[in-house]
């Protein structure tokens, strides 16, 4: 640990040591030419493994119905949306790494941008599958979208649901393009370099033709400018509109104004313990130690100190509107998550989320390795349990006593939600061996001397 | 009346014709035979001048004679009588066994819908079970879905544990009719059978039996219920229902005080809206508490005139019945001495209905006339309606329950044949949930737009309206201002349930008026 | 075999201060037709190479509009014009409601369409035949190096000093690029068999999978469209019975509430005698039998009962109503008509209503007085 790097008075240097630009390449390359290590063969056994599960209990809950799942009246919604909320949290970090940092001229964004956008798409990938998984006729997800039919009718566009549809999907769009726009310069890299014919095609092709001209660079620049500029309002109104679900019902627990700003700090918060996590085996497994450094991971966890304690306080400010509002069903839910059958699960939200984030402002607990890599797991647990206390305790005892009831997940739920991470971890695995994990272009911009020395 | 199934022949046309001889069966036979002995019979004691076929008629049309069969005896109480009812006095434990009241003595055992109604105080479906006071509970030391194992001298048995508020200490009942073993594929080894409780003698005699030694055995077995069981001592939940204006009750004396009490607390509902008008017929139905029963024979009519399936006893358990309307039985009071309220519960037509705002396909909407009506077709299963409803009556299709239950057996020849043919047979992964009875609604405009009158609101019957032997249901058109649920509207007693939704519901409830001469009521 | 064609004169550069330096170089020198190529975006070459701010905002303001107003009408026509419905109590044109799907299209719309106006209008991509692709000019490029390359159709471009003024302005490796000619040769051909062989292919490989998956795939089982339903539907068969029909008639001998058997089969004169008309001579009740009449009574004997409708000649002529004999009949009598039909008339007991029968007659009623009316009924 560098005494120069824990100086807070100045800003850290984005690539650490003086690599030079040729050199980059066949860093960030290299795990694109070499056959992979038997560590990444062990390690896309294992998620494809979780992925075959969890394809397995798709494909019985397709065959035979939604009752395999937990749900039951009251509780109609359990592990899916739950997982559909954790995911699309998840992918918020990337969006925010990528577009927000962008726009507020973080340099120290470069080295884990690319990545984090990765973790963007395949996380609403793995969102998406809830919303199609979790409608009790899966094969009717078309009637979701407004499409002229036979029957004259559109959709419901007071719907939240409808809103999800147009919001999620603009989000998985959005967030490809201005992957792929970013990715155009580094494919033509990986063209002009490679030595094979096969490669080379593939990389031609979806280079489409890119030559670093500067008249397109230009061009693109501006239009890179632009799409950030549109990705920061979408991410934040993809995860407010998901608040909506919640927000716009009437179900005590549900109904409450807080829920927009409130989801989306929680959304920054898991995902950037998420894109934590990878970057933590990343940056080992590639030898990308002076590109994603220890600084990288540093601002990383101050971001989840604060988004952290947003959510914290979103925690209690519930509480005290439910006391102060005067409302006896809403105060009654909070007792009820509190005190209730499913305490458990609001104790581990509580302390997953509030008190052991609050360990990092230890400047030795930010720096250290294993510690920052435990919390990030315990956030994204607790993270997932708040999406679980959320979603499953409002619904289980609202309004009528008679009908409140109890939620209790299968095994087919659990062994879904196992091959969401499947399915996310091996596109993951996938991605860093066909994709450069790093932006070269971008990061080839910040190293020493990578910009004129007279400004 | 119903003309021969499959190939067969009626008993008393077999009868006959071995009577009359060979060839001489035909289809007819019985009806011929009857009508001849009516003719030769009790038609000469009538002495009217009509004809015998007027008579035969109007005797079926009407469905009842009068005969002269005035007796003579004595008819009068005898209060001496009284003399001869002592008290009986039991030693240990006593069994009280009562029949089903639903499948009576097991004859209905194999009729799903008859199993899954929910008993009218415990909800237990699907079983049968020893009724324990909570003293008694804890003397045994058992609890709820414990097993116990009772013995009389005439036999034992073991049976599942229910503790039940407000039983007498030291007895048990249980429910008859149940443990046969071949019902048929629904009513088979559903519960424990206590008949060989009974004393051979006393099959007719009484059903309850002093001197039974009790004793816990191992191993639970689970009771399914459609309510949850809270605890009435628990400050957290109790009397829920009252302080949440669910069921709200008063005293007769209260009501003659001052007739308005419910409503003092003047409350405002506005929209921020312009509301939807509807000029026309509106839907709507009426509850009396103060009739209610909670006999559940709404539900039962219910669900045989819509389609309403048949899940099973895990299914239940998990939550996932499918009954369109339920009977909510609340408790108050505390477990020796419990208050108990029913109310029938079913989906309330709200003008402002949440459930709809939410449906993204619009599988949920408003007809001009104020229903809440629900297109399965249309319907993917998001089941956020249901998610969103305030009343929690709409009921999923988790599975294909026809295909799920007994192998299939409801969509099997013959038992397919039960299903209202004017009521779409849902399948899985569809929303569902009362609906006015909306085809009985459009029988009735039917008629009326082909006789060319005005659609009467009081003209169409609900199935559960029908069913109801305490006509505690109303239904009709609340535009009407001459009609009896538009006078229920308006009634001092009437209020809606959760009205601080504003949902705006269709399902006026009046509240219970308890004869108890106190005003200690909770 | 036709002589190269040059396309242009390239030179590379070490570190981003010398290609600025060049790049301002070599617009002083007065070229146009010149490029700059860089493996990323260089601070201040735009200014360097003098080139105007990009006009993508412009399309992108544009394109958001389009998608704003787009999504905005089209919600406004579905919930106002084409299929209005009643959701929830609301009023059909929930604007609010509108926000969030307005503001996803604007988006969408906005940032889809501007990279694919970048990409295709700006770039002309994708084009991979570019003369300067899979140089080993390029090929530094995309690692490490700088580069300028000035085209030879440069209005100022003249071989040596182009060489000449890239050597002074210290490039180095000044190569010329030349097209390549089999592009040149041949273009683009739409008619080529292989590429009309994949169109044909991919064109029945998607209509296959279309056919598969939306025809046959979905509509199996476990996917259910209710259309099989597990009911006696009408008209449909049932083994249950012997005549193997679903539907079933009342059995023999039955009477239902409400439909006591008609009692004088073939005795018109008792039916004369002992049937009374229910029914009261209320307006209603005549406007019925009036529009009864119309629909059963009239094709025969004419709109006013005179025998005189349109058929006559056609048949043997039904007989008017307003005879003497007709009008003193007791209602019974015509009940007992129109109930079993009579010489060529047939029964229209199946098809007229009992009530409706009686309404008719007292319809007929007032033909008959209407057309033998009495002094007094002018009053």
């Amino acid at each position: 640990m560098s005494t120069a790097a824990t100086d807070y008075t100045r800003e850290f240097p984005v690539v650490e040591g003086r690599p030079k630009a040729a050199e980059l390449d066949a860093t960030i390359a290299a795990p694109l030419d070499q056959f992979p290590s038997r560590v990444w063969w062990i390690a896309i056994s294992i998620t494809l493994s979780f992925l075959s599960i969890g394809a397995f209990c798709i494909g019985m809950t397709l065959y035979e119905g939604l009752g395999l799942w937990g749900v039951n009246q009251p509780v109609s919604w359990g592990f899916d949306i739950v997982n559909f909320v954790f995911w699309i949290g998840i992918g918020h970090a990337g969006t925010l790494i990528s577009a927000i940092l962008f726009l507020l001229r973080q340099r120290w964004r470069t080295g884990i941008a690319r990545f984090a956008e990765a973790m963007t798409i395949f996380a609403v990938m793995c969102a998406g599958l809830f919303p199609l998984l979790h409608t009790g006729r899966q094969w009717l997800p078309m009637y979701l979208t407004p499409y002229p039919n036979q029957h004259g009718l559109w959709v419901n566009f007071t719907s939240p649901l409808v809103w999800d549809v147009f919001a999620v999907s603009t989000y998985f769009i959005v967030s490809a393009v201005f992957w792929y726009v970013g990715l155009i310069p580094d494919l033509a890299t990986l063209r002009d370099r490679t030595t094979s014919k096969i490669k080379k095609t593939i990389y031609s092709v979806f280079s489409l033709g890119w030559r670093h001209s500067n008249r397109h660079w230009q061009h693109y620049e501006r239009a890179y400018l632009i799409l950030a500029g549109f990705a920061t309002p979408l991410v934040l109104s993809v995860h407010t509109i998901v608040s909506f679900d919640f927000a716009v019902s009437v179900i005590p627990g549900w109904h409450t104004t807080v829920f927009p700003p409130y989801f989306v700090a929680g959304a920054v918060f898991s995902g950037f313990a998420m894109v934590q996590n990878v970057l933590i085996f990343v940056r080992q497994a590639f030898n990308l130690k002076h590109i994603i450094t220890l600084d990288h991971l540093e601002k990383m966890n101050k971001v989840m100190i604060v988004t952290g304690s947003m959510v914290g306080y979103a925690y209690a400010m519930e509480l005290f509107i439910a006391w102060y509002g005067g409302n006896q069903f809403e105060r009654f839910v909070f007792l009820n998550r509190a005190l209730g059958p499913y305490a458990w699960a609001y104790w581990t939200m509580v302390s997953c989320n509030v008190i052991f984030p609050q360990l990092f402002w230890f400047k030795k607990i930010r720096r250290s390795i294993p510690a920052m890599f435990a919390i990030g797991i315990l956030v994204n647990i607790g993270m997932w349990f708040e999406r679980f206390v959320i979603v499953v305790t409002s619904l289980s005892r609202d309004f009528l006593p008679s009908s409140w009831g109890h939620y209790t997940p299968t095994l087919y739920d659990a062994g879904i939600l196992l091959g969401s991470f499947g399915l996310f971890f091996t596109l993951i695995l996938i991605f860093v061996r066909v994709l450069p994990v790093v932006s070269i272009s971008e990061v080839k911009g910040v190293i020493e001397g990578g910009q004129p020395s007279h400004r | 009346m119903i003309a021969p199934l499959y190939d067969t022949r009626q008993k008393e046309a077999v009868l006959l014709s071995w009577i009359q001889g060979k060839d001489s069966y035909k289809e007819t036979i019985y009806h011929e035979y009857l009508m001849a002995h009516w003719e030769k019979t009790l038609f000469p004691s009538f002495n009217t001048r009509t004809e015998f076929k007027t008579f035969w008629y109007s005797a079926l049309h009407d469905g009842v004679i009068t005969l002269d069969e005035r007796g003579n005896g004595d008819y009068r109480f005898k209060g001496e009588a009284l003399a001869s009812v002592v008290p009986a006095s039991f030693q240990g434990y006593v069994v009280g066994l009562t029949q089903s009241y639903y499948i009576g003595d097991g004859a209905f055992a194999n009729n799903g819908w008859l199993q899954e109604l929910p008993h009218p105080i415990s909800k237990v479906v699907w079983d049968n079970y020893a009724s324990l006071s909570t003293k008694t509970a804890k003397d045994l030391g058992v609890d709820m879905n414990d097993r116990i194992e009772i013995t009389l001298p005439q036999g034992k048995q073991i049976v599942p544990v229910f503790i039940q508020p407000g039983q007498a200490d030291g007895y048990i009942s249980i429910e008859l009719g149940y443990g046969r073993t071949n019902a048929g594929p629904i009513g088979s080894d559903v519960g424990v059978d206590v008949n060989v409780l009974l004393p051979k003698s006393s099959l007719t005699g009484s059903r309850i039996l002093g001197g039974a030694t009790v004793a816990k055995v191992a191993g639970t077995y689970v009771l399914s219920t459609t309510q949850e069981h809270h605890s009435l001592d628990d400050t957290f939940v109790k009397d829920l229902h009252l302080k949440r204006e669910v069921v709200r009750e008063g005293t007769l004396l209260q009501y003659e005080k001052d007739p308005n009490f419910l409503h003092h607390e003047k409350r405002e509902l506005f929209s921020i809206h312009t509301e939807v008008e509807y000029k026309g017929v509106k839907w709507a139905m009426a509850i009396d508490l103060n009739k209610c029963i909670g006999c559940n024979a709404c539900v039962a009519g219910c669900n045989v005139e819509n389609n309403v399936p048949v899940v099973g006893k895990e299914q239940v358990a998990k939550g996932r019945e499918m009954q369109w309307i339920r009977i909510d039985r609340y408790y108050s009071g505390t477990a020796d001495a419990p208050v108990a309220s029913h109310q029938p519960m079913l989906c309330q037509h709200c003008d402002q209905a949440p459930c709809e705002n939410v449906c993204p396909v619009v599988a949920t909407n408003h007809s001009p006339d104020g229903l809440n009506q629900m297109v399965y077709n249309r319907c993917v299963g998001t089941k956020y309606c249901s998610n969103n409803c305030p009343y929690k009556v709409r009921r999923f299709n988790f599975f294909n329950w026809r295909d799920h239950v007994a192998e299939g057996y409801y969509e099997q020849e013959p038992v397919n044949l039960m299903h209202n043919p004017e009521v779409t047979v849902r399948s899985r992964g569809v929303m569902e949930k009362c609906t006015f009875c909306v085809q009985r609604i459009m029988e009735v405009r039917e008629r009326a737009v082909e006789q060319g009158i005005p659609l009467k609101g009081s003209d169409v019957k609900t199935a559960c309206q029908d069913a109801c032997p305490a006509t505690a249901i109303v239904f009709g058109d609340m535009n009407d201002p001459d009609s009896e649920v538009a006078a229920y509207r308006k009634h001092n007693l009437g209020y809606h349930v959760l009205e601080e939704t504003n949902a705006r519901p269709n399902v006026t409830y009046l509240a219970k008026l308890r004869n108890i001469h106190s005003e200690n009521l909770t | 075999m036709k002589e190269k064609q040059q396309f242009s004169l390239t030179a590379l550069f070490d570190t981003p201060d010398e290609i600025i330096r060049a790049a301002h170089e070599t617009r002083s020198a007065g070229y146009t037709r010149y490029d700059v190529h860089t493996p990323y975006p260089v601070h201040g070459m735009d200014k360097a190479m003098g080139l105007r701010q990009s006009r993508l905002g412009i399309f992108v303001l544009i394109f958001g509009l389009f998608g704003a107003v787009s999504s905005v009408l089209f919600m406004t026509w579905v919930t106002l014009v084409d299929y209005p419905l009643v959701i929830g109590g609301k009023p059909f044109w929930s604007w609010p409601a509108f926000v969030p799907v307005a503001f996803e299209i604007t988006v969408l719309m906005a940032s889809v369409l501007l990279v694919v106006t970048m990409i295709v209008l700006y770039f002309k991509f994708p084009n991979i035949s570019h003369p300067l692709h899979d140089t080993p000019y390029m090929k530094r490029i995309s690692s490490d190096k700088f580069g300028i390359s000035i085209q030879v159709d440069d209005p100022k471009f003249n071989e040596r000093e182009v060489r000449e003024f890239l050597y002074k302005i210290g490039g180095k490796e000044i190569t010329p690029v030349y097209f390549d000619l089999e592009d040149l040769d041949h273009g683009q051909t739409m008619f080529d068999p292989k590429f009309l062989g994949v169109l044909a292919l991919t064109a029945i490989l998607v209509s296959g999978a279309t056919y598969a998956v939306f025809n046959q795939l979905m509509f199996m089982e476990p996917f259910s469209w209710m259309s099989t339903q597990a009911k006696q539907k009408a008209q449909r068969p049932s083994d249950l019975f012997k005549d193997g029909i679903g539907m079933r008639p009342p059995v023999e001998g039955t009477v239902a509430r409400g439909f006591l058997p008609y009692l004088f089969k073939g005795k018109p004169d008792e039916a004369g005698k002992n049937l009374v008309n229910p029914l009261f001579a209320t307006k209603e009740v005549i406007e019925r039998g009036k529009a009864t009449y119309l629909t059963y009574c009239s094709p025969c004997h004419g709109n006013f009962a005179r025998g005189d409708s349109r058929l006559r000649g056609q048949f043997p002529n039904p007989p008017t109503l307003h005879s003497d004999k007709v009008r003193n009949w007791p209602d019974g009598s015509i009940y007992h008509v129109i109930t079993e039909g009579q010489n060529v008339m047939p029964a229209y007991a199946s098809q007229i209503s009992r009530d409706d029968r009686w309404a008719i007659i007292h319809y007929l009623r007032v033909l008959q007085r209407a057309h033998n009316a009495k002094e007094s009924d002018l009053k």
